[in-house]
């Protein structure tokens, strides 16, 4: 996440959202999820983009796709 | 980069520019979509090829409001993207009347007009053609969009010039396929309508344009013979035995090869054998073989032997004056290609594919590696100038003083003053002149024209001997400021060097400077990694002490105080305008 957001691994902290990290808008997030898919060989659905806005919910939804 | 993730592109980006040297190639990217992905990917694949690239995307959708503001920049890049001429052109142009869409062809021409005029002065544009492709109807009828992009694209091909290159978006899409290259997802999201793997394929499509501009263009292509140039091996299959026409399974993909080579040959591509063989055999192979296409003298240079093949490839690029890194060497054997590539990491080598079929076209993607920016004589003529080169050689050898051998050549040379026909040719030695160059200032052909417009010397040096016509091969440019002037460029093509042409060179240049007046001359050497060789050029010319900077050496001559040397054995024209 930092790689695509351009900052210090330690500036995405456990609780990072969209919005409340400054880097984490729109168009970075459709990086991080091109990223996420590609990462981890799963397809987020249109639903899950929307979803996907804090990092506990991306790791939610990995989890589903059974990604530990 | 094809297989790379995006994340490991990024990442491998951000190392390479922390270490990065040299300066920076600046590409500003126009688009009236999202192509956020370019940044990165467009970095890593020229930082590959050793340019130290920096991408800077525009605003969206202000390609007119920002091409004023493209100066400062090398490259342009233009995405235009027809689905976003108007707001959801893409379903409603079926919809419109024909009147509707002339006006809106009408409108879509005057900014591709507007925006191509301010980027006239950029050195290189790379503007994409117009496509329909992402989102044409599977009909069998072309839809209105389709006609609108074709119509665009008629009216951007009458714009053409040297420095602006059209992109052909949907060979790119082909490559990739439609399903792939397209990121739906994003385009409805976020109008960032291509793919990762897309940007990936553009990048590679367009790269070829940008080493030119920046004057890292290939020059000898070196074949190995067997199973490279023809299927078989000479040697043990014989002249029968071996295979290169399209009449049969086994010769069809050799003979394609070679015609590519061919036809780069005659583009200014330089051909040459590096073959473990009986030299004899080849030769034989390249007289009476009824199917060999390379014959007609694009075959420069050899080193047909059982020698080490880095050592023969470091003799050839000796012999042609060439920099290992102008070098791509093509190969079948795994053994020769990983020892090529161990020992002259500069030099690009190519391994045939396993299955035959797969070698026309990967060898087409190498070929890519030739691309020039402008064509012009002296390049349809390169191969012919070596082979001239080669003749002078045996001549060379029957002499043993320099100056008898001089004598004989019976050099010539014609010294032009602005000419604006030679802007293209002067403009390209700027950019592919390495190591006879003492300042290595790349132009573009504006920069020349406007050099000429300001009243400043563009001289350029023509030279012709026995054997043949080298055609222009030197080039300085003097600003001129009443009784100072100063030799902002000067350089020699390498293949003209040894001749004491640049003693003329000189000689002729301060007589012009003398009739116009000039009393005083400022001059430098501007030291980089490939020009060495005329470190102390000024010195021996007669320029007197140099003072010595950070950045290089700095020259002032006193006209009257200058030695010409006198050389008599050349004779020289000089045609003013």
């Amino acid at each position: 996440m930092s790689i695509i957001f351009e900052c210090e691994p330690f500036e995405v902290r456990d609780d990072a959202a969209f919005g409340a990290l400054e880097v984490w808008d729109s168009l970075n997030h459709m990086r991080l999820v091109t990223a996420l898919e590609e990462e981890f060989g799963v397809s987020f659905s249109d639903d899950e983009v929307l979803e996907a806005i804090s990092l506990p919910l991306i790791e939610l939804i990995l989890e589903r796709k059974g990604i530990a | 980069m094809e297989e790379l993730k995006y994340t490991e592109i990024i990442r491998r980006n951000r190392e390479y520019r922390r270490t990065a040297t040299g300066p920076k190639y600046r590409v500003l990217v126009l688009a009236n979509i999202v192509v956020l992905y370019l940044k990165e990917i467009l970095e890593y694949a020229l930082a590959e090829a050793g340019v130290n690239a920096e991408v800077t995307l525009g605003g969206y959708d202000a390609i007119v409001q920002e091409s004023p503001q493209a100066g400062g920049h090398d490259a342009v890049i233009v995405f235009w993207e027809l689905a976003n001429l108007v707001d959801g052109l893409q379903y409603r142009a079926d919809m419109m009347v024909e009147e509707r869409l002339d006006e809106l062809l009408t409108h879509a021409a005057s900014q591709v007009d507007l925006a191509l005029g301010n980027l006239a002065a950029a050195s290189l544009v790379l503007f994409n053609r117009f496509t329909d492709t992402a989102f044409a109807p599977y009909g069998l009828r072309p839809g209105a969009a389709a006609q609108l992009a074709a119509r665009l694209n008629g009216h951007l091909a009458s714009r053409a010039r040297p420095t602006l290159l059209q992109v052909d978006l949907d060979r790119i899409l082909i490559q990739v396929g439609l399903r792939e290259a397209l990121s739906l997802r994003d385009y409805y999201s976020s109008k960032s309508l291509y793919s990762v793997a897309f940007f990936k394929a553009y990048a590679q499509q367009i790269r070829p344009g940008i080493l030119a501009a920046c004057g890292k263009v290939k020059k000898v292509l070196v074949f190995d013979c067997d199973n490279t140039l023809w299927d078989g091996i000479l040697g043990e299959d014989g002249m029968e035995g071996i295979a290169m026409s399209a009449r049969d399974a086994r010769g069809a993909p050799y003979e394609e090869v070679q015609f590519i080579a061919k036809a780069l040959a005659h583009r200014g591509a330089i051909l040459g054998l590096c073959s473990k063989n009986n030299e004899a055999d080849v030769d034989e192979v390249e007289r009476n073989h009824p199917d060999f296409h390379l014959r007609d003298g694009e075959l420069v240079v050899r080193r047909v032997n059982w020698g080490n093949k880095a050592d023969n490839l470091r003799e050839i690029a000796a012999e042609l004056n060439v920099g290992l890194d102008s070098l791509v060497f093509v190969d079948d054997s795994a053994f020769e290609v990983d020892l090529v590539r161990g020992e002259l990491p500069e030099v690009t080598v190519f391994r045939v594919p396993e299955n035959r079929h797969d070698y026309p076209t990967a060898f087409r993607k190498l070929a890519r590696l030739f691309f020039n920016l402008s064509e012009t004589a002296e390049d349809l003529r390169k191969s012919s100038m070596y082979r001239e080169q080669q003749a002078r050689r045996t001549l060379q050898r029957e002499f043993t003083d320099l100056e008898g051998y001089l004598r004989e050549l019976q050099l010539a040379v014609e010294i032009s003053v602005n000419d604006r026909a030679l802007v293209p040719r002067a403009a390209q030695m700027t950019q592919k002149t390495n190591q006879f160059n003492l300042t290595t200032r790349r132009y573009t052909e504006q920069d020349i024209s406007q050099f000429i417009d300001q009243g400043d010397l563009v001289v350029c040096l023509a030279v012709k001997d026995r054997f043949g016509d080298s055609g222009v091969s030197g080039l300085a440019i003097v600003r001129l400021g009443g009784a100072a002037a100063t030799i902002d460029s000067l350089l020699m093509s390498c293949r003209i060097l040894g001749r004491n042409l640049e003693c003329v060179f000189v000689d002729s240049l301060l007589s012009l400077l003398r009739a116009r007046g000039v009393e005083r001359i400022g001059a430098s050497y501007l030291p980089t990694h490939k020009n060495q060789q005329v470190a102390d050029f000024y010195e021996r010319a007669g320029f007197g002490e140099p003072r010595i900077a950070t950045e290089g050496k700095y020259y002032t001559l006193v006209l009257r105080d200058h030695q010409s040397k006198d050389i008599d054995y050349i004779s020289v024209s000089i045609r003013e305008r």
